[in-house]
C-alpha cells in the first residue's frame, strides 16, 4: 500500500505527505460544489427571512447597546445603524439569489461572504454568540475559490474537492471542539450534571418533558453526546459508504436535539450537506425532463422507467 | 496542469448508491481521493473517459472535460489557509471566548450546572405610561432572551443602558404607549438531584428607573 501511494505521489514526494494531499484535496464532481453552491446561498434568504429574523431586530436597538467582537473593534466596523442593518440585508437578499445561481462565483461568491460575516457580527454584538455556524462560515469562505461549476458536471475538480473538504472538516470540528469546550467549561463534572435538564427546563418541547421523567436519560444523554463529540473525527476518514451513513446520523441526530429543545443548527446543517454527492439532485433538469415529457419531444423513455406490464397508464 | 495525453489516477469508491458507469459522454464518477476510502482504483484517461457535456468549459480548464488539478501554488495556499485556520480555530477553543467570534470557543450548553442548584429563567417585565404591567415579548424590544441576560452585567455598571431597551421598544412598537419602567426578572427553578422540585422563586435583579418602586 504504502509502496503504491510513494510510486503515485507527485514530484517523488513521501507517500504520507502525498497521501494528506490526495485527502485534502480530493477530486469530486464539478457538479457537486455547484449544486452545494445553490443549496448554501439558497439558505441565505432563507435566513434572513426565517431562521434567525432577530437579526434585523437590531436596526431599531440603539448604539448603546452594540457590543462590539474583537473583530468589529479591530477593522473597526461600524455601530450598526437602521440604515446599515437594511443595507446589509437587501444586499445580501440580491446578491445571495443571485450567487445561487451560480453567476460571477468568485466575484459574487467574496461579497456575499464579505456581507454575510457583516451580517454576523449584526447579529451577535449584543450580548450573546451563537455557535451553530462554524461550518457554513467557512463553506461562504471557500465556495468562491471553487471558481465557475455548471450543474450536473461530472468532471473530476480538486479546486471543487478543497472547497467541500474543507467545510467538511469544520462542520465535524464543531462537534470535536464543542467536546473540548465542555471539557474546558464544565470538566469531567459536565458528564453527571443538571446541564440538559436545565436545557429542557429553559426551551423543553413535550418530548423533552417525557424524556426529562425518565430516571438517569439525561445523564445518559451527556454520556452519549460527549463520547459521540469525541470520536467525531472518525466520519473523516472511514470509507465513503460508511461516511454517509454517519452523515445520516448526523441529522437525525439534529433532529432530536430539535424534538427535545427546540433547537436547530440550521446553517450547520446546510453546511454538513458537503458530505453528499449533490451532483446527482437535479431538480432543474426533472422539471425539465418532466416538461419536455408532456410535449411529447423529450428524450427517448428509459426502459426500466416504464410502468410495470398489466399497468394501464 | 498535466498533458492531455496523461492519465490520471483516480480513487474511485463503489458503493450501492453509486451510478453505473454507462457510454457516451455523460458519464459520472463517483470521485473519492480519500485513500482509505477506495475499494478500487480505476485508471481514466484525461479527456476522454470522464469527459463532461459538450461546452463545460470553465475557467482555468481549456478543455472540456478535462480534471481540473490544483497547482503547486494552489495547493500549497490552500494547504497554509486551513492549516493557519485549523491552529486558529484550536486556540481558540483552548483559550479564547466569545469575544474571538467565529474562532471562539463551541461553549453551547458546557458549562455543568449543579444538580442540587437553580434554573434560572429571565423575562422582561414593563410598566407603560398607561400603567399597565405587562411582560415584554422580546420581538417588541428587538433583543432575544440571551442577548437580555448577555448585556445584564453592563446594565448593573450603567443602569442607564436598560434606557435604551425602553428606546427600542418606542421604535419597534411606535402606535403602542411608551414604557416608563423596566423590570429585568429571574424565575429561578429548584432542582433536587437533578429533577425539578417545583420551587420557583421571582426576583427582580435589576429596574430602570433605579428609583422606581417595585
Amino acid at each position: 500500500m504504502s509502496d503504491a501511494l510513494t510510486t503515485t505521489g507527485r514530484n517523488g514526494r513521501p507517500a504520507a505527505v502525498a497521501s494528506a494531499g490526495r485527502w485534502l484535496f480530493p477530486a469530486v464532481p464539478v457538479g457537486r460544489v455547484a449544486a452545494f453552491r445553490t443549496l448554501v446561498y439558497l439558505f441565505i434568504p432563507l435566513d434572513l427571512l426565517l431562521i434567525t429574523p432577530w437579526a434585523l431586530w437590531h436596526k431599531d436597538v440603539p448604539g448603546e447597546l452594540y457590543r462590539p467582537l474583537m473583530v468589529g473593534r479591530v477593522l473597526p466596523l461600524p455601530v450598526p445603524t437602521e440604515a446599515l442593518v437594511l443595507g446589509v440585508f437587501g444586499a445580501l437578499l440580491v446578491t445571495s439569489l443571485v450567487a445561487a445561481a451560480g453567476r460571477a462565483p468568485r466575484l459574487l461568491g467574496w461579497v456575499v461572504f464579505g456581507l454575510y460575516f457583516e451580517w454576523m457580527l449584526i447579529a451577535m454584538s449584543y450580548g450573546k454568540v451563537d455557535h451553530d455556524r462554524f461550518g457554513y462560515l467557512v463553506a461562504l469562505a471557500a465556495l468562491p475559490t471553487a471558481g465557475a461549476a455548471r450543474w450536473g458536471d461530472p468532471t473530476p475538480s480538486e479546486r471543487a474537492g478543497w472547497a467541500l473538504r474543507v467545510t467538511q472538516v469544520a462542520v465535524i470540528v464543531t462537534y470535536f471542539f464543542a467536546a473540548f469546550a465542555k471539557l474546558r467549561l464544565g470538566g469531567l463534572a459536565w458528564l453527571n450534571s443538571a446541564t440538559l435538564t436545565w436545557a429542557v427546563m429553559r426551551r423543553g418541547t413535550a418530548f423533552g418533558d417525557w424524556l426529562m421523567d425518565l430516571p438517569g436519560a439525561m445523564v445518559a444523554m451527556q454520556w452519549f453526546l460527549l463520547t459521540f463529540e469525541l470520536s467525531s473525527p472518525m466520519v473523516l476518514v472511514v470509507s465513503e459508504r460508511a461516511r454517509r451513513r454517519i452523515v445520516g446520523f448526523l441529522y437525525l441526530f439534529h433532529a432530536g436535539v430539535y424534538a427535545t429543545i427546540r433547537i436547530a443548527f440550521w446553517p450547520h446543517l446546510v453546511a454538513l450537506a458537503a458530505f453528499l454527492p449533490l451532483e446527482r439532485v437535479r431538480p432543474v433538469e426533472a422539471v425539465r425532463a418532466r416538461l419536455a415529457g408532456a410535449t411529447g419531444d423529450g428524450p427517448p423513455i428509459d426502459e426500466r422507467r416504464q410502468s410495470p406490464p398489466g399497468r394501464l397508464r | 496542469m498535466l498533458p492531455a495525453s496523461a492519465h490520471l489516477e483516480v480513487a474511485v469508491t463503489l458503493d450501492l448508491c453509486a451510478p453505473t458507469l454507462t457510454p457516451g459522454s455523460h458519464v459520472r464518477l463517483p470521485v473519492d481521493g480519500s485513500v482509505r476510502g477506495a475499494r478500487e482504483t480505476a485508471l481514466v484517461t484525461t479527456g476522454a473517459a470522464a469527459a463532461g457535456p459538450a461546452g463545460s468549459g470553465r475557467v482555468g480548464n481549456p478543455s472540456p472535460g478535462t480534471p481540473v488539478r490544483l497547482t503547486r501554488r494552489g495547493r500549497a495556499t490552500r494547504g497554509a489557509v486551513t492549516l493557519v485556520a485549523g491552529l486558529v480555530l484550536l486556540s481558540g477553543t483552548l483559550w479564547g471566548s466569545n469575544d474571538h467570534f467565529p474562532f471562539g470557543p463551541f461553549t453551547m450548553y458546557a458549562t455543568a450546572r449543579r444538580t442540587d442548584g437553580y434554573v434560572r429563567q429571565t423575562r422582561v417585565e414593563a410598566v407603560d405610561a398607561a400603567g399597565g404591567r405587562f411582560v415584554v415579548g422580546f420581538a417588541a424590544i428587538g433583543l432575544r432572551r440571551a442577548e437580555i441576560v448577555g448585556q445584564i452585567a453592563g446594565f448593573r455598571t450603567e443602569p442607564e443602558r436598560l434606557e435604551s431597551v425602553a428606546a427600542a421598544y418606542a421604535a419597534r412598537r411606535p402606535e403602542a404607549p411608551p414604557i416608563v419602567r423596566i423590570d429585568i426578572v429571574q424565575s429561578s427553578h429548584r432542582l433536587d438531584d437533578g429533577q425539578p422540585t417545583g420551587e420557583v422563586t421571582r426576583d427582580v435583579v435589576l429596574s430602570w428607573p433605579e428609583d422606581g418602586a417595585q
